[in-house]
């Protein structure tokens, strides 16, 4: 059955991604799913793709369901009408099947008329002229507020087309599954007590916990949790959740509470409280995670029986474009038979040494090889840019028991972002084709001689800090009437 | 640290050969009701390191368990209940997990194992 699908216009390259992740979980084999745009892409900016598509699903219930999920998905519908204008709309609504129709528009049944439109303004006002122009025999009752039977959405889509113009498209139908993104604001992290510079905002971190299909039995873990902030997202959907950091800092100690002060400004707790992942997890009422302070690269498991434990990853690695990971080790080698004297063991606080991209990746391919059920779900952030977007998805990391499934892109301005990249699980473990894959990988990246994905963002994000930077002294100085000094 | 994460931890330093499983020095648990779920049990049955689970349920007070996960486990409710209590409910809150090798302890602070290697141990 065909439906309408129109989106919210955020995270545009994560739409249709997250949707068929959603549907998986629905019991829709998502592989399957085929996109038809229902108008023209905006042809201006960035944010260009189209909110409206159509797709065919197996029921409305299905429908219903992702709908419900997905935080992308502003609602879902059965299409009864479009066209170029009113008039073209109305003449398809008048062709719809009748048998469609007729008992959602049956006496005796209440309903509701919503207008959604798209790239113009105040279509609320023309609701009434829209409807006299559909011509549709509503015998129910209209109810403007409270629960009804059946809610219809006119829709109204104003793009730019070519040479100034703007295209409309104008859609009927009978609205399926509406979007909810109730949650985003539940999570906001302005209202959540324990968080840190690299929180993830609740939006992305929820839509890692699609991705991920994070649900009810089964385990998800973050290997780099930090404040927790993805794990509370999938443990949002159901999933128990199971964290791991190598900083103690951010994984144990915590911070100070906040507290109000005469109802105005939040200070520091006055009796020394402290806040922690923990409190987190408390303060919405989420089951508690399993925390361990512990390293990706010298992981602290048994070497046998853990294989499938996982249902999913989901990972917002440090790769140090600004900041880098740490493993554990010593700032330089050790001599071979060195150890810490036994009279200093005690509290002796591990160094660190820093953690190449490179060995990162392949720490984490080989964690989702090992530790995910087959068909379960890596789910992690690269960093990204535009220019070179086609580049860096061929040389996307790949593994032998590891399927590449969905990608998107989230900018943060005009240059650069960040790539949020979903593996799937398609083959049981197996010690010595991952072993293989990753000297390989290790080989690879020896042979290659050109700068690495994170030496080619760093020149980007500070070349272009630095260009900007000069561009602002160029107008500071251009305000003050001066010319630039003359370079020596 | 519940028994969850207990059954899956070993020392994995230098030398080691078999760092599990990591007996449990108690000093102070916590109970929580965590609400019970069949399928999710059942998936990680057989995941666990049996014989080490039911010592080490005993070892933090988290109940007695069959030596032998029963044939009957999936429909066995009195046994997956017993099953869920010891492996979600019952929190280390402070403590030291020991490697059964090397005597290393690991210590557990506010619930969460410190199971960080030093420079001369990875």
């Amino acid at each position: 059955m065909r439906f309408l699908v129109y989106f919210v216009h955020r995270h545009v390259d994560f739409r249709r991604a997250e949707f068929e992740s959603v549907a998986e979980t629905c019991g829709c084999s998502a592989e399957a799913l085929e996109w038809r745009r229902a108008t023209r892409d905006e042809t201006v900016g960035e944010r260009r793709e189209t909110p409206f598509w159509y797709v065919d699903l197996p029921s409305e219930d299905v429908a219903r369901a992702i709908a419900k999920r997905a935080l992308l998905v502003r609602g879902i519908v059965e299409e009864w009408g479009s066209g170029n204008d009113d008039a073209e709309c109305a003449r398809a609504v008048e062709r719809y099947d009748a048998e469609r129709k007729t008992p959602f528009l049956r006496e005796g049944t209440t309903f509701r008329v919503e207008v959604e439109d798209f790239g113009i303004q105040g279509g609320r006002n023309q609701l009434k002229s829209r409807l006299d122009a559909l011509q549709i025999p509503f015998e129910g009752k209209a109810r403007l507020k409270g629960e009804v039977d059946n809610v219809f959405w006119s829709a109204v889509s104003s793009v730019a087309g070519e040479e100034g113009t703007r295209e409309r498209r104008v859609f009927f139908g009978r609205l399926v599954g509406r979007g909810d993104r109730s949650m985003i604001k539940k999570y906001e992290l302005p209202g959540r007590q324990y968080v840190g510079p690299t929180s993830m905002d609740a939006e992305v971190a929820l839509l890692m916990a699609n991705m991920a299909q994070a649900r009810p039995g089964g385990v998800v873990m973050d290997p780099f949790c930090g404040t927790g902030s993805m794990l509370v997202a999938a443990a949002h959907y159901g999933a128990l959740t199971m964290g791991l950091d190598i900083d103690p800092r951010v994984i144990k100690h915590g911070k100070a509470a906040k507290m109000k002060n005469q109802g105005k400004f939040m200070m520091k707790a006055e009796d020394g409280s402290t806040v922690d992942v923990w409190s987190n997890f408390a303060q919405y009422g989420l089951p508690p995670p399993v925390l361990i302070h512990g390293d990706l690269h010298a992981l602290p498991t048994r070497a046998h029986g853990l294989e499938g434990y996982l249902q999913g990853i989901v990972a917002d690695p440090p790769y140090g474009v600004r900041a880098g990971g740490r493993k554990s080790g010593g700032r330089k080698p050790l001599p071979e038979d060195y150890s810490i004297p036994e009279e200093l063991k005690e509290g002796h606080i591990p160094s660190t040494a820093p953690y190449p991209f490179g060995e990162m990746c392949d720490d984490l391919l080989d964690l989702a090889a090992r530790f995910l059920s087959v068909g379960g779900k890596l789910v992690f952030f690269l960093p990204g840019s535009i220019a070179e977007a086609e580049r860096e998805i061929r040389d996307l990391p790949t593994h032998p028991l590891l399927r590449l499934r969905w990608h998107s892109l989230e900018t943060f301005n005009n240059l650069w972002g960040r790539r949020l990249v979903t593996y799937e699980k398609i083959a049981p473990w197996d010690r010595d084709v991952c072993d293989k894959a990753r000297s390989n990988a290790v080989e690879a990246r020896a042979r290659n001689s050109e700068p690495d994905l994170i030496e080619r963002m760093r020149t980007l994000v500070y070349q272009s800090r630095e260009s900007r930077i000069a561009e602002l002294v160029e107008e500071k100085q251009k305000r003050r009437g001066r010319s630039p000094a003359p370079e020596n | 640290m519940r028994l969850l994460a207990h059954n899956m931890l070993a020392c994995n330093a230098k030398g080691v050969v078999n760092g599990f499983p990591l007996k449990i020095v108690v000093k102070e648990t916590r109970e929580t009701e965590t609400e019970f779920n069949a399928e999710f049990l059942v998936h990680m049955l057989p995941k666990m390191e049996w014989a080490a689970f039911v010592n080490a349920a005993r070892e933090i007070g988290a109940g007695e368990l069959p030596g032998e996960i029963p044939d009957d486990a999936a429909t066995n409710e009195e046994f997956l209940q017993a099953f869920h209590h010891a492996l979600l409910e019952v929190h280390v809150e402070e403590g030291t997990l020991v490697c059964p090798e090397s005597g290393r302890k690991f210590p557990i602070n506010k619930g969460i194992p410190n199971m960080l290697l030093n420079e001369d141990e990875v």
